[in-house]
């Protein structure tokens, strides 16, 4: 039975003309309806990520639904690509820790034909061991390209001393060329029948197509998805319990650093206080280390907030990566003591106001936000309902969420021998102790 | 009235095009489905401007562009205004053009507007400032070494370049580490002026309401008539044919063998049959993709022409295991040949790559910010104008399997190429 539940924008930030409704077999789907263009996005969760992982099969999900988009029963590798073809459709895929995503973009007109074969590769996959091979190939070849790049490998350099030995956000959700390479297609069908089950996917759509509209599409190609589902073990803290530094040596012109410590999760008391704090540190990193002191050409802070678990970060690529380091830590240590001026902390709401409407302006991004604000909440609202908290932040409640959660600190650097000296690495205190 | 108001529909916003006497472009977007809007000065300048005792100031001009100027006197107080007006901001230079652009709410917009054209008519070039930028560039362009592709990229620039310096945005140590003052005013006196710029705006505004306010503000912009940028000659040439193997990421074969492409400068003619070929080439299902993946060794392969005013190139390429990359190689370039056989091209191909190619240009229309800051100004430029781009539609729909012919006759048939295979044993020799 149809249960539509029109929710009203109770708070400014809050989109309006959202909808959210269950298909018949338990799928929750989130549409927003934008009128006046003709794409539409949706986006398919798959609910999991690294806690449905182990050591051995790192990257299977990722290989899996690449496999499964390469070509059904009904519509076959050739025929898939006519549609393609035809209809310049995009798929855009993304595995993180707690989900994987897959992104359609198309025209409205094309809508229902591809939500039919989306569905029926998910369902009756072709998986034709030539055209999977393929793909393989090209997974381990973007996986390779990205281990190469020191300004992507420095993330994971970071992980090591950061989320604790055994922790499931250790494990990689797009794989390790060693486990990426050994599946083969019957490990795909395995794992697509063991994972597509309705308890596990969230369905978010933004564009044109109206909520009825859409979940009688829905319900004619996801509808025929099996109910049940996985029950997914707690996200353990990270293990991180002293300052540590992991060090890399590569050949490199620049060094790469990061830091890594804790934040609250999403729906937590502190975590409008703890990000805008984070985009205080942003600001103040960028016064302090590149406008002031000329140490580099990118520097940057944040923080996670779509996780089970998050964190705080602070990255910077220089050629003095020791000085920097000492800086960085001045600039975490200044904001954690309330050393900044009000309008800094004024700035950081000012420009996630922008940031909410240039959001607003992508299918794609409206998708992801409705999606990973259910995810990680239960309720879509959360990430649009940020600004809210961020109008009227003040200083001391800034400094006090960053004071209480962000302690000891996960160094990552990849820097060459011969151009610094690792003897002056240490892993220094965040807060300057 | 100072200005002419050219009324244009576009698919899905309402757009409007003006120019002010000195010779400054106007191009408004309206979209009211947020409520934010996007500034973005077009500038037709970039590496392809430069010298080699200059290689790298377009670049530099750039980043001194978001310091000091004469309404706010240093990057602190510069930062400052940001923050104040939540301004998401940001610019790029190429080869042939620069963009700066920012976002603000939409009830900001005259302060946006005003802080753009502080930024674009003051700069102080703060020598203080000056060195310190030096150092900032000096780490984007070590980064920049870093790249998996550095290699390969160099290697283009060696190989299909007439001045290789004109290729380079980033430029060169020597030329970043000695700029100063006097050189950024003459770079700004030169090219950064209104007759060589244009204003985009789009976003949540009513273009009539704001067309008085940009006229006022930036009708003080003064007239250049200085640059050279449309009298720079073409800086691609393969004069024979040549085959050079590169040093790539692990794990990974990359082939592309390149030619000489029409001008968007001054041999637009070509441009129309040029892009309906390469999204034909492109299809999943056609001969290129399913001799040379399907029922081949590539990963992936791709046709393209590149619309460029000075370095236009045809290139075809595709990805592929590393130890299969001279088979590769040979597939493709007998694939290239089998282009020119009766019926490789068909009418009904050809109608669908042109549908696509409209379907595309609708998918790019999805955000009024990425029409002001890539859309119209990558089109201004490569068009002289927006008319290029306002034609785009029915000038694809006019090619037929005639045109392609003439156009692969043109460009490819007995045409020099230049091979590029990207190989992890790949060394720099030619």
């Amino acid at each position: 039975m149809m249960q539509l539940l029109c929710v009203l924008a109770l708070l400014a930030s809050a989109p309006e003309n959202v909808t959210e409704f269950d298909l018949d077999n338990g799928i929750h789907v989130i549409s927003r309806t934008v009128t006046g263009g003709e794409v539409e996005g949706l986006s398919f969760f798959l609910v999991g990520g690294s806690r449905v992982l182990n050591e051995d099969n790192q990257g299977i999900e990722a290989f899996a639904l690449e496999a499964a988009l390469t070509g059904s029963d009904t519509y076959p590798d050739q025929r898939w690509r006519e549609i393609m073809d035809v209809t310049l459709a995009s798929w855009n895929a993304s595995y993180n820790y707690d989900y994987s995503r897959y992104h359609l973009k198309c025209l409205s007109e094309d809508l229902p034909l591809l939500l039919d074969g989306f569905a029926d590769c998910l369902l009756e996959p072709e998986l034709d061991s030539v055209v999977v091979g393929r793909m393989q190939d090209s997974q381990l070849i973007a996986l390779q390209s990205d281990l190469n790049d020191p300004d992507k490998k420095i993330w994971l350099v970071a992980n090591r001393g950061f989320m604790g030995a055994g922790h499931p956000y250790l494990l990689r959700p797009d794989g390790i060329p060693s486990t990426l390479s050994s599946f083969d297609v019957n490990d795909a069908r395995l794992w697509l029948s063991n994972r597509i089950k309705s308890g596990n996917i969230v369905i978010t759509h933004a564009g044109r197509t109206s909520p009825e509209e859409l979940k009688e599409l829905l319900e004619v190609s996801f509808g025929r998805i099996p109910e049940g589902g996985d029950v997914f073990p707690e996200v353990p803290e990270f293990g991180i319990e002293r300052d540590t530094l992991v060090v890399e040596n590569d050949e490199t012109l620049s060094a790469y650093v990061v830091v890594k410590f804790k934040a609250p999760p999403v729906g937590s008391e502190y975590a409008a206080a703890y990000s805008t704090a984070m985009g205080v540190v942003d600001e103040m990193l960028w016064q302090v280390l590149r406008t002031e002191n000329a140490l580099t050409y990118a520097v940057n802070g944040g923080n996670t907030s779509s996780y089970q678990r998050n964190w705080g970060y602070m990255y910077i690529s220089t050629t003095e990566p020791v000085l920097s380091a000492s800086l960085m830590t001045g600039v975490f240590s200044d904001v954690v003591n309330g050393n900044v001026d009000q309008s800094v902390v004024t700035g950081v709401a000012n420009n996630n106001r922008t940031m909410q409407g240039i959001n607003a302006l992508s299918m794609d991004t409206q998708c992801w936000m409705l999606g990973s604000g259910y995810i990680s909440t239960g309720d879509w609202r959360t990430p649009y309902l940020l600004q809210e908290s961020l109008e009227d932040m003040t200083v001391d409640e800034m400094s006090d969420a960053l004071n209480s959660w962000a302690g000891v600190a996960g160094w990552g650097i990849i820097a060459d021998d011969t151009l610094v000296d690792f003897n002056e690495f240490e892993p220094l205190p965040l807060k300057g102790e | 009235m100072l200005y002419t108001l050219i009324l244009m529909l576009s698919m899905n916003f309402h757009v409007v095009e003006s120019e002010l006497p000195n010779g400054l472009d106007i191009i408004i977007g309206e979209d009211h489905s947020a409520p934010v809007v996007t500034v973005c000065i077009v500038v037709d300048t970039g590496g392809t401007c430069e010298s080699p005792e200059s290689n790298g100031l377009a670049h530099f001009y750039e980043h001194m562009f978001f310091k000091g100027n004469t309404a706010l006197p240093n990057q602190t107080a510069y930062n400052a205004r940001m923050r104040e007006l939540g301004m998401i901001r940001n610019g790029t230079t190429g080869t042939e053009v620069v963009r700066y652009y920012l976002t603000v709410s939409s009830d900001l917009f005259d302060e946006g507007l005003e802080f753009m054209y502080d930024a674009i008519t003051g700069p102080m070039f703060d020598p203080e400032e000056i060195v310190n930028e030096r150092s900032v560039i000096m780490n984007e362009y070590e980064r920049k070494t870093n790249h998996p592709f550095w290699n390969y990229w160099r290697m283009k620039e060696e190989v299909l370049s007439i001045e290789k310096y004109r290729s380079s945005s980033i430029g060169v140590p020597q030329v970043i580490m000695a700029a100063d003052q006097e050189i950024m005013h003459e770079f700004q006196h030169e090219y950064y002026t209104p007759d060589n710029s244009a204003l985009i705006v789009t976003g949540d505004v009513d273009a009539e309401a704001i067309m008085p306010v940009i006229e006022e503000m930036f009708s003080r912009w003064e007239f250049g008539g200085r640059s050279d940028y449309f009298e720079l000659d073409l800086n691609i040439s393969i004069p024979k044919d040549t085959t050079v193997y590169v040093g790539g990421p692990q794990g990974m074969g990359m082939i592309n063998i390149v030619y000489v492409g029409p001008s968007m400068a001054n041999q637009q003619e070509w441009t129309f049959a040029a892009d309906v070929w390469g999204q034909y080439m492109g299809r999943m299902t056609g001969e290129f993709y399913n001799n040379l993946v399907a029922n081949g060794p590539f990963l992936d392969v791709h046709a393209s022409y590149y619309s460029q005013r000075f370095e236009p190139s045809i290139t075809f390429g595709g990805t592929i295991d590393p130890s299969l990359a001279d088979q590769g190689l040979e597939m493709m370039q007998i694939e290239i040949q089998n282009m020119f056989d009766q019926g490789y091209f068909t009418e009904s191909g050809i109608e669908m790559a042109a549908e696509q190619l409209r379907r595309h240009r609708l998918f790019n229309e999805e955000s009024s910010r990425d029409m002001a800051t890539e859309t119209f100004p990558f089109w201004w430029v490569q068009g002289g104008g927006l008319d290029y781009y306002n034609n785009y539609p029915d000038s694809l729909m006019a090619v037929t399997a005639d045109d392609i012919s003439l156009y692969l006759n043109r460009w490819i048939k007995d045409k020099p190429s230049a091979v590029f295979v990207v190989t992890p044993e790949g060394e720099w020799v030619e």
